[in-house]
């Protein structure tokens, strides 16, 4: 198996949406509201369905995402360029979610888990919908740090120096992690190496 | 000896590398390796098939949209609250400009409406002046007809990082209009209503005197005590 062009086109458009959040925080960095809630926009799409994978409630999603762009708009003007904007943005908002998300957990609430419902059917087919839920139960099962990593790659396309760069790691733990979250959801989702959700139901 | 038996040396770093083989995040020079390998591994060519299916899927768009307006509002007057509290910031805010030179677009508003209030104390002020030329120079404390007339006035000292749309609100809350200053002090002289009744009025300014923007606010003369 060989993949498409996908690789390039992939990179090409990182690079091309990487240099327009450069600009974008340029101007968030002069204050510039417009620009801020330009860049807002962009963050909050990505940024809430990633947290929601994490938590099913909608305001410590929000709440995580307004201090991460709250630190966004004060530190803009102290980004040196090291790295790609998205990857300061992420590595900003993975340590308030750990933060927020950890104290969630340690109140006891039921919100710090994933909503199966929120992202179930995509495309109206019985056999799609029932593989996302699957996904989303194995998903829940897999430890909160090789979670991400799988959510940073495969949702967010980040690479692995950046997944990195974002959990502040070296880049082996990163591999290690996704490696381990791979295996884990392989067992967990048997649908992937053609079950029917039935097995899957009755293992549950 | 198959090839299992001779293991390709590369096999467990393409492995591990597929998950970004599949988001088209590896250099050209690790795409080609692992395409070279792949080819060759059957196990890597099962889980990059695995892989990508679970890419799609964990990728898929979402039924449910979250859309991000209230959120943003929220964020805002959050920033805007914060920064009151910190020169520094609201001085940046103030220093902005686009690069052609023109007041950023938010700007625009706030600029209006300071335009505005300068153009409606300069008539006040003239307003003022004009009516002083038809009253007495001087006025007492027992002057209660005058008082009555005219109504109380009182200092009041803002904090310098109000924004003059809030500077007018804060004075509509009281029925108070600018008729002096600001003086080297930062004081405005504010005109309450005349019709006011003085436990209305003291139950007004105390609850300016709760605002967090107000620094000061004093009767001239009789009036409030505070």
């Amino acid at each position: 198996m060989r993949l498409s062009n996908g690789s390039r086109t992939a990179s090409r458009s990182s690079a091309s949406s990487g240099l327009q959040e450069r600009r974008l925080l340029d101007r968030v960095a002069v204050a510039d509201e417009a620009a801020f809630t330009e860049l807002y926009g962009i963050y909050h799409r990505r940024l809430v369905r990633f947290l929601r994978r994490f938590t099913r409630r909608y305001d410590i999603a929000e709440e995580i995402i307004n201090d991460t762009l709250w630190v966004v708009w004060r530190k803009a003007a102290e980004f040196r360029g090291d790295s790609l904007v998205s990857t300061w943005i992420m590595g900003i908002a993975y340590r308030r979610a750990m933060k927020t998300l950890r104290r969630a957990a340690e109140r006891g609430g039921p919100g710090h888990q994933p909503d199966g419902d929120a992202t179930a059917n995509v495309d109206g087919s019985q056999a799609n919908e029932e593989l996302h839920q699957c996904l989303e139960h194995a998903l829940a099962q897999i430890p909160f740090e090789q979670r991400m990593v799988l959510e940073l790659t495969y949702y967010l396309g980040h690479s692995c120096d950046e997944v990195a760069k974002i959990m502040d790691c070296p880049t082996n733990t990163v591999k290690t992690r996704m490696f381990h979250g791979r295996a884990k959801l392989r067992a967990l989702l048997p649908l992937i190496s053609g079950h029917s959700p039935e097995v899957i139901n009755r293992d549950r | 000896m198959t090839a299992e038996a001779q293991p390709d040396p590369q096999h467990d770093d393409v492995f591990l590398d597929i998950p970004w083989l599949v988001v088209g995040r590896l250099t050209p020079t690790e795409e080609a390796a692992a395409h070279r390998h792949i080819e060759g591994c059957p196990r890597c060519q099962t889980e990059l098939r695995e892989q990508t299916q679970i890419r799609e899927l964990v990728a898929a768009p979402e039924k449910l949209e979250f859309t991000p307006g209230a959120s943003l509002i929220k964020l805002k007057a959050r920033i805007n609250e914060l920064e009151r509290g910190v020169p520094e910031l609201a001085a940046r805010r103030s220093a902005q400009t686009l690069p052609d030179g023109a007041p950023p677009r938010w700007l625009r508003p706030l600029l209006l409406a300071q335009v505005a209030a300068v153009v409606l104390v300069t008539g006040l002020l003239i307003w003022s002046a004009t009516e002083r030329w038809a009253t007495p120079r001087y006025q007492t404390a027992t002057n209660t007809e005058l008082l009555a007339a005219k109504g109380r006035q009182v200092r009041l000292v803002v904090a310098p990082s109000t924004p003059v749309a809030e500077l007018a609100a804060l004075l509509r809350a009281v029925n108070g209009v600018i008729i002096g200053g600001p003086n080297a002090e930062g004081a405005w002289t504010v005109q309450l209503a005349a019709s006011m009744a003085p436990a209305d009025e003291a139950a007004l300014l105390a609850h300016m005197h709760e605002d967090r923007r107000v620094l000061l606010i004093e009767p001239v003369f009789g009036g409030v005590q505070r």
